[in-house]
């Protein structure tokens, strides 16, 4: 058996569309402060390994890296950047934990997406320049092609997506970290207008900021120090072939192999047997492919959006999209959920949820997690 | 309390605009090299695994399965079918087009992946068979904009 590892203690800064009073670097102090607080630890003293997920270009900042210690309390002390979505930030603060490398680490993930005037061309910087990024098809144009293709195969409707974001909207009006909740017509949603063809103004998640630090401790720490913890039940990533270069349409491969190497370390058998999931929705129909990839068919999938079991924070259409930070969001979220803290949106009292997270186009990369409490 | 001086009036809000202007000449390397060259001949050259026979497109140098070493190169057929198909209103750099520029997603039979580009002339939908349409040999540059795109057979 290797060694149990468990979530300490949660903090978060922001969730607005902009935030200009604190910097980057304060952002990721505020969040860093308050999860110490939470988890009771002193960074300087108790935390071993602090993990950063971040990107140079999303910073605006070459080898961004160099300018984490401080912010979050690392100055010092091991220190690692992991350009990643945070849920692949927090699998290596696992590993670090079950090596015996350390007994607590900080992982921090932060989006300050506004502060980068020209988000488009990042996102453009991010496709094949010899065999794509001429003709111009950025990430929105491939998304609305895999939303054709997914659509036809899949016999997914206007109506049926146009249900996901109109459910994930309204829920997102009861969560305080939710910038872009909403009262949306069916008619309202399908009548948007076009970004690229399927693809319309509601189907794509909007931009969002915040910081967010996870505490997590190996469980014979927390045990010693009388900590109570989320339990981390499995933590996976895996990386696969895009659609556009042969990866499956109907069940993408980062999200169904991590998920399937995720119920494997849980002793699960599938995603009917957690109380509530935190999908990734940067786009509206990739909900219903991730839980597709998942093994939850489309007739289910729209019912337990409209419940509120999937994506009971409004999901990143409702709360808007924090670039790497939209991982640690959804596993945020679970872990409030799970120790009945996620105010207005909170619901009964889960003792399981599973968090899946896609890195955007192009990428074929996705992580989930499965979390429990009072095993 | 972590921060003690936050400031509370938007007048005293201060930024700093700047720019990171990084240029790059990207290397088509062996197989884009293959690709870019099949272009300006007027072929889609994709390349095949000699130890799965697997085809890939765009191609690729090693194969995604056995990562082995690609060393064929050959013309996939004159048809794809369309796969997928967008209509999009907005532009590269953002902005809101006046027109939508038609893409399309293209597979090519026994190829694993295919080709996004424009979709050219009329009738092209999900499931059409289409043809490569290339600039006139004259103006082909070796770029994937020797390709105008795909019309419908
Ligand atoms: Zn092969």
């Amino acid at each position: 058996m290797p060694e149990g590892v468990c979530i300490i203690g949660v903090g978060y800064e922001g969730f607005r569309p902009t935030i200009t009073d604190v910097s980057t670097r304060e952002l990721m102090f505020l969040a860093a402060s308050k999860a110490y607080a939470d988890a009771s630890v002193d960074p300087r003293t108790d935390i071993d390994s602090f993990i950063c997920c971040t990107e140079d270009f999303w910073e605006g900042w070459s080898i961004t890296d160099e300018m984490v210690p401080d912010q979050v309390g690392g100055a010092r002390r091991p220190v690692c950047t992991v350009p990643a979505d945070g849920i692949i930030g927090m699998g290596h603060a696992v590993m670090h934990i079950r090596s015996g490398v350390a007994d607590v680490v900080s992982v921090e993930a932060h989006s300050k997406v506004a502060d980068v005037l020209d988000k488009r061309a990042v996102e453009n910087l991010a496709l094949d320049p010899v065999y794509h990024r001429q003709t111009g098809a950025g990430s929105d144009v491939l998304a609305g092609l895999e939303m054709s293709a997914f659509m036809r195969r899949s016999g997914v409707t206007r109506d049926d997506v146009s249900r996901i974001v109109k459910a994930e909207k309204a829920r997102a009006l009861s969560n305080g970290r939710a910038s872009y909740g909403g009262t949306l017509e069916l008619k309202e949603v399908s009548d948007a207008e076009p970004i690229a063809a399927p693809l319309l103004k509601y189907d794509k998640a909007e931009f969002a900021e915040a910081g967010t630090v996870v505490v997590f401790a190996s469980e014979r720490w927390a045990k010693k120090n009388k900590k109570d913890g989320v339990s981390v039940d499995g933590l996976a990533w895996r990386s696969s072939a895009p659609w556009f270069e042969g990866g499956d349409i109907m069940r993408p491969e980062y999200a169904s192999e991590a998920f399937r190497s995720v119920m494997k370390q849980a002793g699960r058998r599938g995603a009917d047997s957690f109380d509530l999931l935190e999908i990734d929705d940067t786009y509206s129909y990739k909900l219903l492919q991730h839980l597709s990839s998942v093994g939850v068919p489309k007739a289910s999938a729209i019912k337990m959006v409209e419940e509120g079991r999937v994506n009971p924070s409004g999901g990143s259409l409702g709360t808007g999209h924090l670039i790497e930070a939209t991982g640690s969001h959804r596993v945020l979220e679970c872990a409030l959920q799970l120790r009945g803290r996620a105010g207005g949106n909170q619901r009964g009292k889960p003792g399981t949820a599973l968090a899946l997270s896609w890195r955007g186009n192009p990428t074929a990369t996705g992580a989930a997690i499965a979390l429990s409490v009072g095993r | 309390m972590p921060l003690r001086d936050r400031v509370t009036s938007v007048g005293d809000l201060r930024s700093w605009t700047d720019q990171i202007p990084f240029r790059y000449e990207y290397t088509a390397g062996v197989a884009g090299e293959r690709f870019l060259r099949g272009l300006m001949d007027g072929r889609i050259v994709a390349g095949e695994c000699g130890g799965c026979g697997k085809r890939f497109l765009p191609p690729k140098a090693y194969c995604t399965d056995c990562f082995r070493a690609i060393d064929r190169f050959d013309a996939v057929g004159q048809d794809g079918i369309v796969a997928a198909m967008a209509e999009a209103w907005v532009g590269f750099q953002g902005e809101r087009l006046a027109r939508p520029k038609r893409y399309v997603f293209v597979e090519f039979d026994g190829v694993t992946g295919g080709l996004v580009h424009f979709a050219v002339g009329p009738g092209v939908r999900v499931g059409s068979r289409v043809a490569p349409r290339f600039r006139p040999l004259s103006k082909r540059r070796g770029s994937l904009l020797d390709l105008h795109g795909f019309a419908k057979k």
